[in-house]
């Protein structure tokens, strides 16, 4: 007989709260799998604001009475995926990672189910969020499938614990779904802006107790971050690279090393739209705000003079009734002059820019 | 079992790590994170090391030794990393370490400087968090945090305080308490172990603290320092806290032979000092000692060290404190020690100026009963003869410890009126149970603690009007609060911030005339200026008159030696006079100061006195086995706010008309839960401090 089990109904993912959603659903059902265990002490983990869930296990009181119900602050965390971390909580200590997950009888509420289903929740860069469930082992093409997403598909982002960004090339190897979370991009977004929000991600997940994990997730966010904002080295790259080698190794838990896995795949499937923002000062999606400008069409503008009020920056030259034009040394692209414009005259340009005059001239235009 | 290091056999202990095997055999590996005194947890990655056998390179901190294991610490892979993980960490720390008061003293700069690298090729930005001083005794300085948890696994594992703890915050991770309340709302046990195992100066000990004239030691521990005699005052408050009364007394006998006179009338100045001053009342020292000395069973006489006869003579004159405890140590050396005391009975101002409502005599017969039991011998109510006679009648040497017997008047009109008299008069004769004739009204004169004696000691022997005139207003007198309290209570009449005028009286005293004081203070030649406030004078009617003014050595002046001030023996740093052979110490040096402090002289006289009979002075002793401290002392809320206990006094209308001892001893409970306050600043000082490279 084991010396105790600990089930986990946190979510990695506050908004992919698979672990909390199935333990809900199927309490009975979990319970009665934990009850089977032949364990001296089991511990229930939830969170303690969920109250619909509280109110359940109240109920349940029969199948819980040789249960010790942990409650906790924190509604998900990247943490609560780590076994070391997890069983922290029954000596009373916060779930801080000490290692890998080793042996450690931490079951996740799908685990305990026993299904070969996995249920994800799947987000596309324009914020919609579905719920589906796959097969353990499957194609990403297959779930790009099953999604509403009908833009030209680009990436496609596994989180925590897989730590994937694959492209259309890789759409047709399976993979084996572990982690809640996947997010899909689109020819419109720009991987590296992507890269940016996931890392941070990381960095702000990351415990804190090891160098590689903490200092190596910080990095990661301040050099994608820097070559977003157009300050990118040459060597960021494979400092980055290099950076990751150690990582995968090196970090005290998976949280590091599934960071670096995720910026390894990043580059190895993204180079070259990672490395035009360095060499070429490009965002091929002009996603990225400081590659992109903002232009006035001089045929549609009508000289109304509401953009050049609105501009904080006083990057708008021109007077009443004559081609307004955006001084592009003045400009901080923050994009608030296009919203002005009820002609959308003002338009943000990648790599190609519109032919427009330098200086403002008269309006060949009417004010209607 | 063996393994090897770069090539180098080295021997480690079974269940050690490899880094611990080799920093204990002088191979220096770089670390961080790692403290000998605390659990390995593999963050830093300073320590990498690469073992045959294993693929990747290993934190050697998390590797234990296995009997052949071969360890390479130069290797390009295992030396790589340990170069990236420290470039990391520089990365988010603060470039400038000049600033720093941990300079020079850093293991991270240390660390960095040993292995060569800087951050450069990264972008460095560190993490700004402002400097807290808000708390008491320790300043958090978190900008210069690395995260290496020390201070949590110290605060943790090491103490079961669990105050710290790794907190997230928007900013990122940083170490603080939960909530991010105030340490002492938390429970905090100011402990230290943060700051002495911190390897930046991320938690420091708060300024003021850590003295630069001073050892670490007495800087950490400052009322074992602030003790004349240096008693180990946190070992024993240890002791009283977990009841062993016995231990407790052991620790105090090691450095005095009087613990319960001092329980009871020790000036405390380790109270002063006490770093629970900054949370709120020290720690009732004194009472403690007191609480734990009337258990004393002699447990501790079993390891008295004894040496064999010298066949040494040593003559003592004077058997005060001073005097008693040379005597006790020197006969302990093997010499034969003689003390010659004028009085009925030894004892000095602790028999003869300390009242009996605060030091009574069975007390102090039996303290000194223990010193006679060593074999010391007693000529009492004579008349010592000069040093030099004694000299000459076969005395190896001659301690003068005689005190300050004569009370000193002022040159006040009127002082030779009868009725007039000094306080060691005064006082003495009440100890004698032969008072000094007294009226119903009397007046001291003087602002200090002996001034309340005889105020006090007045009201017993049945005087209705006691008044207390001093120059000094309440704040400046050195009569301590107690001490103004107390008498206050018993009806004590001040008339503090009061210059005296003259005695008023034809043949008697009738009354002292008095003005108010409208500024006292010394100037640049430190001579007392006294501003008197215009028509503010009066008489106020008395019978006696009791000057407590001070007082001086009597008879020093036909004993042959250099005199400072025609009264005070000029002694040398080895307290010698100047006749060889003959030492002096204590009141009869240093002019009226503390019973600790007498003491203390006696240790010194008998460690030179010792010397100079050819011995080797040490009178250091072992009462009671050096038993190492336990250092998890777990968690208690609300401890920083704890109150001071405080003794019972007897009724002041009882006190008044009776000698009976005023302050009652601490019961065992209340004395327990009184040492538990104390903050065990010790402690810390048993945590092992890492080498830093350049020790090596």
């Amino acid at each position: 007989m084991g010396e105790y089990m600990i089930c986990n109904t946190i979510p990695i993912y506050q908004e992919a709260p698979v672990s909390s959603e199935l333990f809900k659903r199927d309490i009975s059902k979990i319970l009665k799998a934990i009850s089977e265990m032949q364990v001296d002490k089991k511990y229930l983990v939830v969170n303690e604001w969920n109250k619909e869930l509280m109110e359940l296990l109240e109920e349940q009181t029969d199948a819980c009475s040789n249960l010790e119900i942990i409650t906790v602050e924190a509604k998900g965390g990247f943490v609560f995926g780590n076994a070391t971390a997890v069983s922290k909580l029954i000596e009373g200590e916060k779930p801080i990672p000490s290692g890998m997950n080793e042996n450690i009888p931490v079951y996740s509420v799908e685990e305990l189910l026993g299904t070969d289903e996995k249920v994800e929740y799947i987000e596309n860069c324009s914020g919609k969020k579905e719920v589906h469930t796959f097969e353990k082992k499957i194609k990403p093409r297959d779930i790009l499938g099953k999604c509403d997403f009908h833009k030209k598909f680009k990436g496609m982002y596994f989180g925590y614990p897989m730590g994937l960004l694959l492209s259309s090339e890789q759409l047709d190897e399976e993979v084996e779904l572990l982690t809640d979370y996947v997010i899909i991009f689109s020819e419109d977004d720009c991987i590296l802006d992507s890269l940016v929000n996931i890392t941070e991600r990381y960095k702000n997940e990351s415990c804190g107790r090891c160098v590689f994990g903490y200092e190596g997730t910080t990095q990661f966010y301040m050099i994608l971050s820097d070559i977003a904002q157009k300050k990118g080295k040459n060597s960021d790259v494979e400092l980055l690279l290099g950076l990751c080698n150690e990582m995968q190794n090196q970090s005290l838990c998976d949280i590091g090393t599934v960071a670096a896995n995720t910026v390894v795949s990043a580059i190895h499937n993204f180079r070259e739209e990672i490395e035009d923002h360095i060499t070429k000062k490009i965002c091929k999606a002009s996603v990225c705000s400081k590659f992109t400008t903002y232009h006035i069409i001089a045929d549609k503008c009508t000289g109304c003079n509401e953009c050049e009020d609105t501009c904080d920056d006083d990057a708008i030259l021109g007077k009443k009734k004559f081609i307004h034009v955006i001084d592009q040394d003045e400009c901080v692209q923050c994009g608030a002059c296009v919203n002005a414009c009820d002609e959308g005259a003002i338009v943000k340009a990648g790599p190609i820019k519109p032919k427009g005059p330098k200086n403002p001239i008269p309006c060949k235009r009417e004010v209607k | 079992m063996k393994i090897i290091i770069d090539g180098k056999e080295i021997v480690a202990e079974v269940g050690t790590s490899v880094l611990r095997a080799a920093i204990d055999s002088g191979v220096f590996i770089p670390h961080l994170c790692d403290h000998p005194d605390l659990e390995a947890v593999g963050g830093c990655r300073l320590c990498s090391v690469e073992v045959e056998g294993i693929e990747e390179v290993v934190p050697s901190c998390k590797t234990i030794v296995q009997e052949g294991m071969v360890v390479k610490v130069n290797s390009p892979k295992a030396d790589k990393i340990r170069k990236m993980a420290m470039e990391l960490i520089l990365a988010s720390h603060p470039a400038e370490c000049t600033g720093c008061p941990k300079y020079g003293k850093c293991e991270l700069q240390s660390m960095y400087q040993y292995m060569g690298v800087g951050p450069e090729r990264w972008r460095m930005k560190s993490r700004t968090i402002a400097n807290d001083d808000s708390n008491p005794l320790i300043q958090h300085l978190f900008t210069r945090c690395v995260r290496c948890g020390r201070c949590i696994r110290a605060c943790r594992d090491l103490r079961g305080v669990k105050v710290l703890d790794f907190q997230r915050t928007k900013d990122g991770l940083r170490v603080g308490t939960d909530n991010g309340v105030s340490l002492k709302e938390a429970g905090c046990k100011f402990c230290g172990a943060c700051i002495e195992v911190c390897p930046t100066g991320s938690i420091m000990d708060a300024i003021g603290i850590i003295k630069e004239d001073v050892s670490y030691r007495d800087s950490v521990v400052p009322c074992t320092s602030a003790c004349p005699a240096s008693i180990d005052i946190p070992r024993y408050i240890r002791y009283i806290k977990d009841g062993d009364f016995a231990k407790a007394i052991a620790v105090v006998r090691e450095k005095v032979p009087f613990p319960k006179v001092l329980g009871s009338v020790c000036s405390h100045v380790c109270e002063d000092d006490c770093k629970r001053n900054e949370l709120g009342n020290p720690i009732s020292i004194c009472k403690l000692k007191r609480a734990a000395a009337v258990h004393d069973h002699g447990a501790w006489k079993k390891n008295v060290k004894r040496s064999n006869p010298t066949g040494k003579k040593v003559a003592v004159i004077g058997g005060g404190p001073a005097g008693l405890t040379a005597a006790y140590y020197l006969v302990k050396k093997g010499h034969v020690v003689t003390v010659i005391e004028e009085n009925e009975k030894v004892g000095g101002q602790c028999r003869y100026g300390i009242p009996a409502y605060r030091l009574p005599d069975e007390l102090l017969d039996n303290e000194i009963a223990d010193i006679l039991e060593e074999g010391v011998q007693l000529i009492t109510g004579a008349k010592a003869d000069t040093p030099k006679a004694l000299l000459e009648k076969g005395y190896d040497a001659v301690l003068v410890s005689c005190g300050t017997h004569q009370g000193t008047m002022l040159p006040l009109k009127g002082n030779d009126l009868e009725g007039v008299y000094v306080n060691t008069d005064f006082l003495k004769n009440a100890r004698l149970s032969a008072p000094l004739a007294i009226g119903e009204n009397v007046m001291v004169l003087g602002g200090g603690n002996v001034a309340y004696d005889c105020a006090r000691t007045a009201l017993r022997l049945g005087a209705k009007k006691v008044y207390i005139a001093c120059l000094e207003n309440t704040d400046q007198m050195t009569a301590t609060k107690d001490e103004i309290e107390e008498g206050q209570e018993e009806g004590v009449i001040l008339h503090s911030a009061h210059s005296f005028l003259r005695i008023v009286g034809d043949t008697k005293v009738e009354g002292v005339e008095l003005q108010k004081v409208d500024k006292f203070y010394f100037d640049e030649n430190r001579r007392p200026v006294i501003e008197l406030s215009e028509g503010t004078k009066e008489i106020i009617l008395v019978d006696n008159v009791i000057f407590a003014v001070g007082q001086k050595p009597a008879g020093t002046d036909t004993m042959g030696l250099e005199l400072i001030n025609n009264a005070y023996v000029k002694t040398n740093d080895n307290m010698e006079t100047s006749m060889e052979g003959v030492f002096a110490a204590g009141d009869v040096v240093t002019g009226t100061k503390s019973v600790i402090i007498a003491i203390e002289a006696g240790r010194k006289s008998a460690e030179e006195i010792d010397k100079y009979l050819g011995g080797n002075g040490d009178i250091s002793e072992q009462l009671v086995y050096k038993e190492s401290p336990n250092s998890y002392i777990g968690p208690c809320p609300g401890f920083g706010d704890l109150e001071r206990s405080k003794p019972k006094l007897l009724n002041s209308n009882i006190r008044k008309s009776s000698f009976e001892v005023v302050e009652k001893t601490f019961e065992v409970d209340t004395a327990k839960c009184e040492a538990s306050r104390c903050l065990q600043c010790d402690l810390r000082l048993n945590i092992t401090k890492p080498k830093l490279w350049n020790e090596y």
